[in-house]
């Protein structure tokens, strides 16, 4: 059966030339990089140049760059690296930010730091107002995704960034969902600290960085052999970190170009959509990341509609799933937030394109969307 | 593609009998258990005690859909005495789902059975 594969944003097939460096590097770079000897040093230059291309992608420094596990683990070190010299002070982030991040927040939340979550407005963009009214509480951070990964949406983040400054609070970004997508400087953005993750931009799963501005101070997550400068112990992944490094540079590159191509299949699939009837597409209409959708079809389940396309070899995701990982029922949260009328929240899935997709596929992904929807609407019907 | 689900289940998901709305029923009754939307409205038609036709409209997740042809074609023609016997635990092992907390899988049964007890 012919396999489609919309599913990017949840994670992304590695680019042949990551998948070959990967090899070569741990044929040819399997020493320590902490190893004083050749082979150690060897490996400790092909990492020391994977940072410098990383810092260079996203006009950061390389001494501003910690390889880590990825973005859960950088979102973890962003916030409680950081809490212990703000002791009490509260922590402010979006209600639409990714688990890695709330739940965090939570736990930082019993810690002593008061928790506050902004509102967003129904294109899911974070209420500013309410940020500024918040920041009067003096957070020691304020944390907000750059891309959504549900609906794609852009924060603004640089105003964000202003208004924290102002107030003297460190800012955070999980950037996991933009990297690779659209242009990120770190300098522009004004951000103190960014996470990202590599397997998000077709580099392998297990790696990621994080981002952290040369006078800020952070405490690491764990103790260990004082690796990346103190902040994050254990033996260096240097395949991974180079392979990492190469994914970012092929995939800033080419994104100019996909983005045309998705912008011509978003538009494809929307007026498919509209044939369909009774649908919305979640989020900014502008303002969010190329190739990434989040439609909601009304009077059908979500998870349901997600099945009849993976019956038809099509990936996409749901955010509606009964049991997506354990005890998670309903909606999500990010569908939630928007304040979407439930006969369609329900029926919401997530399609997000990738530099391997063909029109031919995008073509065949809307005759069996139309199918499946129909399908599913025929059997509510009781006419 | 891997399936995550029993042949049994999809085929019921992919291709549901009995479903639609009978022009001549007994009763109608809806499930109150399912949110956000979702529903299942069975039609059901009875003679002599027996359930002589059966069919429903739905909106759900592949398990309660597929659940609910499958327990549209187990009490079809059957006693009602029979359905009340019927365990909800027999349908989810037959379609293969031992995880307790997918009570959909179980719904399409007990909301019959409740709305039965009327008609002994």
């Amino acid at each position: 059966m012919r396999e489609v594969y919309l599913d990017h944003a949840a994670t992304t097939p590695p680019f042949p030339e990551v998948l070959k460096i990967i090899q070569e590097s741990y044929t040819n770079l399997y020493g320590n990089a902490s190893s004083l000897h050749s082979a150690g040093q060897k490996a400790r230059q092909a990492l020391e140049k994977a940072r410098e291309e990383i810092a260079k992608t996203i006009g950061a420094e390389p001494e501003e760059i910690f390889f880590t596990s990825g973005g859960t683990e950088s979102d973890n070190l962003a916030l409680f690296g950081t809490e212990s010299f703000y002791p009490l002070q509260p922590v402010i982030t979006s209600i639409i930010e990714h688990e890695a991040v709330l739940e965090t927040v939570n736990a930082l939340a019993s810690k002593g730091h008061p928790a506050r979550f902004l509102p967003v407005n129904n294109e899911g963009i974070v209420d500013l107002k309410a940020l500024k009214a918040l920041l009067v509480e003096k957070p020691y951070v304020v944390s907000v995704m750059l891309a959504n990964n549900e609906i794609g949406t852009i924060q603004p983040l640089r105003e964000i960034a202003a208004l924290a400054h102002e107030k003297g609070a460190l800012v955070h970004t999980d950037a996991v969902q933009a990297l690779g997508k659209i242009a990120v400087n770190v300098q522009e953005l004004g951000v103190d600290m960014l996470s990202a993750s590599a397997h998000k931009f077709y580099g392998p799963k297990g790696i990621g960085f994080f981002y952290l501005r040369k006078d800020v101070k952070a405490l690491p997550l764990f103790q260990g052999g004082g690796h990346e400068r103190g902040l994050r112990s254990g033996t260096e992944n240097v395949p991974d970190a180079i392979a990492m490094a190469l994914a970012l540079k092929i995939s800033t590159r080419l994104f100019t170009r996909t983005h045309y191509r998705y912008e011509r299949w978003t538009a494809q699939i929307l007026k498919k959509c509209e044939e369909i009837g009774d649908f919305r597409l979640n989020g900014h209409p502008k303002q969010r990341v190329p190739g990434l959708l989040s439609l909601s079809f009304k009077y059908i389940n979500g998870e349901a509609l997600m099945e009849l396309l993976d019956m038809n070899g099509i990936a996409v995701s749901t955010a509606s799933a009964c049991q997506s990982h354990s005890a998670k029922r309903g909606y999500s949260h990010v569908i939630k937030s928007l304040g979407i009328d439930e006969t369609y929240a329900n029926g919401t899935i997530r399609v997000s394109m990738g530099v391997e997709n063909t029109q031919e596929e995008i073509d065949f992904f809307c005759e069996i969307l139309k199918k499946s929807v129909k399908q599913l609407r025929n059997y509510r019907n009781d006419q | 593609m891997i399936n995550k689900y029993s042949p049994l289940l999809t085929e019921h998901f992919m291709n549901p009998r009995n479903i639609g709305r009978l022009n001549d029923f007994t009763f109608s009754v809806e499930s109150d258990h399912l949110k956000d939307g979702d529903r299942i409205v069975f039609y059901v038609a009875l003679e002599d005690g027996r359930i002589k036709d059966i069919s429903y409209t739905i909106q759900g997740c592949p398990r309660v859909i597929a659940s609910s042809s499958y327990t549209s074609e187990l009490v079809k023609g059957k006693k009602i005495s029979e359905v009340l016997e019927m365990k909800e635990e027999t349908i989810a092992e037959r379609l293969g789902i031992d995880d307790p907390s997918f009570n959909c899988i179980r719904l399409p049964l007990s909301t019959l059975q409740q709305k039965l007890k009327e008609y002994l």
